[in-house]
């Protein structure tokens, strides 16, 4: 028989083979020296309204990056949902994912929130602290931010936390820390004859306490990483596609989901590809399953991940059965980062919307990286 | 089932240590609300006949796993004239102060109800707050929920819903919820897999003009404290960095000055009136110090920073007593009109001192003297805090409106301490105004209830006893009677 003795010991031998952390180190809540918004969108009813804001007492930079995820026609060149859309001489181009890169500087004052359109970008006389005669203020010299390059337009912006004159990463070993000022969010905002605005943080990677200052960010891994890895698992909670809304009655759900790849080549222009793994619980503790490549930018309603017909898909009531559900996303091949969009609509109830953040869940061991020009 | 209150000995030491190795010590430590937790709360929760909230909460292991959960109804009232009101309202204009009259102050509640749920691996769950959820395992699995008609209403949902049923919150509650991880018996445990959200829902169909109803939608992700190496005592969750981690020094929350024009108005001006279409904010802050036992909130001095685009820094706040849900208007923050700056982040710690947490509740104090018999002097409590913005149109701007505000809500951001740390300090008991981090930066302490000298938990043997020298924020459970 157990005594007390004998527990305390085997409880201190277990302490001994404790494992390490399953807590993951990106963060959507605090300040982090790169900054990935998941979810850029402009078109005829929707703009994107992006905040950044220095948390330090002191001037911060942010070199960002605008992904223009848009998929286009291969034998027209429009801009593209699906193939279907691709008619030109009576034939079908394929409509293939794209990935083209813009980038641009933000410099922020101290404590300095800032926030601009997608749409039209900021720059010169449009920043808050332009310097110069007449100005309230200086130290915004330097922002020029281009308004996202055509509509529509769906992508993704990273900012990374930079040396204004070299434009990369700040060197630090330590002595002085390093620096984690920038936090950010940003509203999609749909217009249609009511104002639908949804508000997601911005998901952020903290810098450990050693960067090289050179073009190529490390992120996790065991082969000195310059910044806190990215998930092993994101875990997003959704209510089913088509479920009814409890508080109505009437409305339905319906749910889009946002997933970018940690890793990006913005030197190369090479298009980063991840496979994602979905592991589907609803509430009666029954599992689904399903996996989609994320080539730079999956962009769906959540019932459209598997499926081109959403009532047969996993992820919606008519298959699922229950309201609610759990998806864990694995990303194979590299880490992932997500956001979330949460809509009701339905006949005579109109549309409205939410954005929330995706949980994490224990670290990658590989390494991601992020390569600048 | 009621969190359970046992004394420290050696088994709950193992047990604990046992239960460390199964689910990891973590590498770092924080509140976040993008991580799983042993505690998870919700700092708006909404039921006032005008909107309504989805609690969604998930268990992220896989094994099955148990939470005491507790809601604070602090609706506020005005004294004569009745209504919603924010305290600190008072002269301010904004829409949260109560119709000046003779004694027609805005008076706060703190009312607390419990229960506790259950949930089977890797289940997610929800309810509804106004009609709570019951169990009823022959309703079709079609997505759709059932509701009775009350009052009080109550929902019944497809899936399996072990807990039984959740009752209701009041028909006027404006509040928080809080869930803390037990096993199965009520002792508190820490293998950090909750995880939750809020969804805020407003359905407005004031005047049936167009034969639409209104809709707004807000989320924001529940606000999660990562257990650390476990409770010392159980019963009370100690948010000091060793047994879950501590509050954040600050936080800080981004939003649009009040009255800004958003965004909509360069998308489609039609929907705004005279091309504005102008925004107000609301920020919720809760206290990381709860007593659930004492049914006692505690009380701070809010101390608020906000920055806008011009460099500019305001500051406001004031003395609140637990939940606090005000406009920008309430505080007198400089609208955008004023200064022409249109966004604005704040951010929030609480710049008061010490209070009592034994005794005299709540009071101001720099020793335990000063809080009565048996008083203990606490160290100032941590704020947590989200924000939610409303996007007025034309519609929502008419007299009587006949739409609704859109509205988007999202989580505050750590603001971590000078050193880098994003966990908050503790105060000495017996020095309060001495910061620590762990107890050996504190001289010996005294016994929580006895009052005795004591360097250690095991040294206060007494029912709930547990030595004070570094302490901070707690939260107190009710305990088995």
């Amino acid at each position: 028989m157990l005594n007390k003795t004998t527990l305390t010991l085997l409880g201190a031998a277990a302490l001994a083979l404790t494992v390490s952390s399953a807590q993951a180190e990106t963060y959507s809540d605090t300040g982090a020296a790169v900054l990935i918004w998941p979810k850029i969108v402009v078109n005829d009813t929707t703009d994107t309204l992006v905040q950044i804001s220095n948390q330090a007492s002191v001037a911060s930079m942010a070199h960002c990056f605008y992904v223009n995820a848009n998929s286009r026609c291969t034998n027209t060149g429009a801009v593209c949902d699906s193939s279907s859309e691709c008619l030109e001489d009576g034939f079908f181009g394929a409509c293939l994912p794209g990935w083209i890169e813009v980038n641009f500087d933000v410099f922020l004052t101290p404590d300095q929130p800032l926030a601009w359109s997608a749409s039209t970008g900021l720059s010169g006389s449009g920043t808050p602290c332009p310097g110069g005669l007449g100005a309230i203020c200086s130290g915004n010299q330097g922002t020029s931010v281009p308004p996202v390059g055509e509509t529509p337009f769906i992508g993704e912006l990273k900012c990374i936390q930079a040396d204004p004159v070299t434009r990369l990463p700040i060197v630090c070993d330590g002595t002085p820390a390093c620096r984690n000022d920038l936090e950010g969010g940003a509203t999609v905002t749909e217009v249609d004859l009511d104002i639908n605005p949804m508000r997601y943080n911005a998901v952020g990677l903290r810098t450990t306490s050693f960067n090289n200052g050179d073009n190529v960010l490390v992120i996790g891994g065991s082969d000195g990483p310059e910044y806190q890895p990215c998930s092993q698992v994101l875990v997003f909670n959704h209510f089913f596609d088509g479920a009814v809304d409890p508080v109505s009655g009437i409305a339905l759900a319906q749910s889009e989901l946002s997933l970018v790849p940690c890793t990006q080549d913005f030197l190369l222009q090479q298009v980063p590809r991840v496979t994602a793994q979905f592991l589907v619980y609803n509430e009666f503790e029954q599992r689904f399953s399903t996996s989609r490549l994320v080539e730079c930018l999956l962009d769906s309603p959540i019932s459209q991940i598997d499926t081109t017909q959403p009532n047969r898909s996993i992820f919606s009531a008519a298959v699922s059965g229950t309201v609610a559900g759990q998806t864990r996303i694995t990303g194979v091949g590299g880490g992932l980062i997500g956001s979330a969009l949460l809509n009701f609509e339905g006949a005579g109830i109109g549309r409205a919307g939410s954005g929330y953040n995706l949980n994490q869940f224990a670290d990658r061991d590989d390494a991601d990286f992020i390569r600048i020009p | 089932m009621r969190v359970q209150k046992r004394s420290l000995g050696l088994k709950s030491l193992g047990v604990m240590l046992a239960a460390m190795a199964l689910w990891g010590v973590p590498a770092s430590a924080d509140i976040s609300s993008d991580k799983p937790g042993s505690v998870v709360m919700w700092p708006k929760v909404i039921n006032d006949g005008t909107r309504d909230t989805i609690i969604t909460l998930t268990n992220t292991s896989n094994v099955q796993a148990y939470a005491h959960c507790e809601y604070v109804n602090a609706a506020a009232f005005c004294a004569f004239t009745g209504g919603y009101c924010t305290p600190g309202a008072e002269g301010s204009g904004g829409p949260g102060e109560c119709p000046v009259a003779p004694g027609n102050a805005c008076v706060p509640q703190w009312q607390s109800s419990d229960f506790d749920i259950v949930l089977t691996r890797q289940q997610p769950t929800f309810w509804r707050v106004s009609t709570g959820r019951q169990d009823n395992p022959f309703l079709p699995a079609d997505g759709a929920c059932d509701t009775t008609m009350g009052p009080p209403s109550i929902q019944s949902c497809p899936g399996l819903f072990p807990t039984g049923s959740i009752l209701p919150v009041a028909p006027s509650f404006r509040g928080e919820l809080r869930c803390v991880q037990t096993a199965m018996d009520g002792s508190l445990i820490t293998p950090n897999s909750l995880k939750g959200e809020a969804t805020l829902v407003s359905y407005l169909d004031p005047l049936d003009v167009d034969g639409n109803i209104d809709t707004s939608v807000s989320t924001y992700n529940s606000i999660n404290v990562e257990g650390l190496d476990g409770p010392a005592v159980d019963g009370i969750v100690r948010l000091n960095g060793v047994e879950y981690s501590a509050c954040p020094p600050a936080v800080e929350v981004s939003h649009y000055s009040s009255g800004a024009n958003s965004i909509a108005a360069e998308i489609d001006a039609s929907v705004c009136a005279a091309g504005v279409c102008p925004v107000q904010a609301e920020i919720t802050l809760v206290p990381c110090r709860a007593d659930f036992e004492n049914e006692v909130g505690a009380a701070w001095t809010t101390q608020i920073f906000y920055f806008n685009e011009f460099e500019q820094r305001n500051s406001t706040g004031g003395p609140i007593d637990c939940w606090w849900n005000f406009d920008l208007r309430d505080l007198n923050y400089n609208p955008a009109g004023a200064l022409g700056t249109d966004f604005q982040k704040s951010r929030i710690a609480n710049g008061g001192g010490a209070r009592c947490i034994r005794g005299d509740f709540n009071a101001i104090c720099n020793s335990d003297a000063q809080c009565g018999p048996g008083g203990v002097c606490g160290p100032p409590t941590g704020i947590l805090a989200i924000v939610e913005e409303f996007h007025n149109t034309e519609a929502s701007l008419a007299v009587p409106p006949t739409g609704t505000a859109g509205t988007a809500a999202s989580n505050g951001y750590t603001i971590a301490a000078a050193n880098g740390s994003l966990e908050r300090s503790g105060r000495c008991r017996g020095a309060i105004t001495n910061s620590c981090t762990t107890d050996t930066d504190c001289p010996p302490g005294l016994c929580r209830v006895s009052g005795d000298a004591c360097t250690i938990d095991l040294q206060c043997q007494g029912a709930g006893d547990f030595c004070d020298r570094c302490m901070n924020d707690e939260i107190n459970f009710v305990t088995i009677p």
